[in-house]
């Protein structure tokens, strides 16, 4: 075979691998119940009587939820990560290696495990039951991982550019806000995404933490179904399109920042 | 530069790290329901060593070693063979990669609920087989079955992260050694051996260490593909400290599972540096 023929085939079986699955997904929320058990494939009678189910002001309202916690954890993520990264690629030396290593000890611990701790932390200050104490929670899991992300992005922000900022008698404040992070916009925004990903379809701390399904984010609609008898799985795949939506809503317009961003994250 | 790092600090001091040596606290003393929000009585390392011998907990490592070792061993071959045959451009490569990239960005809530149901009886899976009059196979219910097939549904999303990487790598490759080995009539398969796999070395060794921790925490497919079921068939170790802590609240021998975990998941990681490092100066 021909470098050309071996690399149609492959390109062809991976559009069939990532492509199948979603499209199968769409199908199978635009099918009657009765087409589901019958396993029609791909050749049925569209029916939108899913959404018309699901898609209510219920529905709405989580997603509204979903978009306030995942906004607030990723705004408050990116306060903290963006200086906190920018300090540990421009210091040397052993507070360095101390801080790198406890953020991977904190990324590599199992998610589940940190519940009962965060509980009673969250507890302690009223915030149980409210989407204030999920964003603390998520923004504790995801902020070690954004630190990571970012940090490589200062790391190749020549030091010159800065020595000529603090040249100038700019101060150090000044170099960071005004000549590096808008060289590094791009590192921000692969973070911002990512983070903002994560937080939409975090599911263990909300439904942990929180009590009231009127503050349910959508992820927890989905979560708390899931293991139930007798799933309606045209309704919950119809949930599952609508969740993933805003997603490939940003993504539409991330995707090359992703593409070259996290290969740039994770070599270094 | 203090100042830069305080906010951050101060934040995961007490939402992260407090957490975690309450943890590493719970681990080594008799927390049970009675007693959560009471004293803890120390006991020492006695509650890990009881839950470190029990057939729950060897039945959990081993399902921890397999899925680890697909993830890892699928998701960076999957995505070296994704890399190579996308890397040289192409008009569909593009779109391919946005198209697999997709699936990593999106939530394993939603591809563990997608998946959940293409790997159904009457799902995609088994559709397609019968199509080759294969009969239903039960994927998420037979055997060994669920845990490999939710460890290859986590894999397929670890691919395209890895092969984002690879082509990255393959992108930065010195063109001229590529054109030299084309000039002397090298075969591709003897390029890929002795020229591009060389050069891959370090990506390789980083990637593996990546998918290694992050495969050993993993979490979420397996809460929302087949919870740990049927039965501890697909429980692995940071599920089994889930269920011991919230499915029968002995929250100390689940703090317990988890803080082996750890210790589990940073030895892997030395012994295969370790093992890198002596294969290096020999």
């Amino acid at each position: 075979m021909t470098r050309s023929l071996v690399a149609r085939t492959g390109t062809g079986l991976l559009i069939l691998l990532y492509g199948l699955p979603f499209v199968w997904l769409v199908a199978t929320s635009l099918k009657s119940d009765t087409e589901i058990f019958s396993a029609t494939g791909l050749i049925f009678e569209p029916t939108i009587a899913a959404y018309q189910t699901v898609v209510n002001s219920d529905l709405l309202h989580a997603c509204v939820n979903s978009a306030i916690i995942a906004a607030g954890t990723t705004l408050l993520t990116l306060v903290l990560a963006t200086p906190a990264a920018y300090a540990l690629a421009r210091v040397k030396g052993l507070l360095v290696n101390v801080g790198l290593g406890s953020l991977i000890l904190l990324q590599i611990t199992p998610q589940p495990a940190t519940l009962i701790p965060l509980y009673r932390v969250l507890g302690g200050w009223n915030l149980l039951g409210t989407q204030l104490g999920v964003v603390l929670a998520d923004t504790a899991l995801l902020l070690p991982f954004c630190v990571l992300i970012v940090r490589p992005f200062f790391l190749s922000v020549p030091q010159e550019v800065e020595e000529a900022g603090v040249v100038d008698g700019a101060s150090r404040w000044r170099v960071f806000w005004q000549i590096v992070l808008p060289i590094t916009l791009n590192g921000i925004a692969t973070g911002a995404t990512i983070i903002f990903f994560i937080a939409w379809g975090e599911f263990l701390y909300a439904i942990t933490f929180l009590s009231d399904p009127a503050q349910y984010p959508i992820s927890v609609l989905i979560a708390g179904q899931i293991g139930m008898y007798g799933i309606r799985w045209s309704n919950m795949m119809a949930i599952a399109v609508v969740a993933s939506l805003p997603i490939l809503a940003i993504y539409a317009f991330t995707h090359r920042l992703l593409r070259d961003g996290l290969a740039l994250g994770s070599v270094r | 530069m203090g100042l830069y790092l305080l906010p951050a600090a101060l934040f995961l001091a007490v939402l992260a790290l407090y957490p975690f040596i309450e943890l590493i606290h719970m681990s080594v003393s008799q927390v049970s329901s009675d007693n959560i929000f009471g004293d803890w009585p120390f006991i020492g390392t006695a509650g890990v060593q009881a839950v470190a011998v029990t057939a729950d907990f060897r039945e959990a490592a081993v399902n921890s070693l397999i899925y680890v070792g697909l993830v890892v061993g699928v998701g960076l071959g999957g995505g070296l063979a994704a890399a190579l045959v996308l890397w040289r451009g192409g008009p569909l490569s593009g779109f391919t990669l946005a198209l697999m990239v997709f699936s990593w960005a999106l939530p394993g809530l939603i591809n563990g609920v997608d998946w959940r149901f293409l790997l159904d009886p009457r799902g995609m899976v088994d559709t397609i087989l019968s199509v080759a009059r294969v009969a239903p196979v039960y994927w998420l219910v037979e055997g060994r079955l669920p845990l490999v097939s939710v460890a290859l549904v986590n894999a397929w999303t670890v691919v395209p992260f890895a092969t984002l990487v690879f082509r990255a790598a393959l992108l930065d490759m010195p063109g001229e050694v590529l054109a030299a080995a084309d000039v002397d009539g090298a075969r591709p398969r003897q390029t890929l051996r002795y020229i591009v796999l060389p050069l891959l070395r370090p990506t390789i060794l980083v990637l593996t260490i990546l998918s290694l921790l992050y495969a050993f925490k993993s979490f979420d497919f397996i809460y929302i593909m087949t919870f740990g079921g049927p039965g501890t068939a697909s429980t692995t170790l940071p599920f089994l400290s889930y269920r011991l802590a919230f499915e029968i609240y002995k929250f100390s021998d689940g703090a317990a599972v988890a803080v082996i975990t750890l210790g589990l998941t940073i030895l892997m990681a030395l012994v295969y540096l370790r093992s890198v490092h002596r294969e290096e100066r020999a």
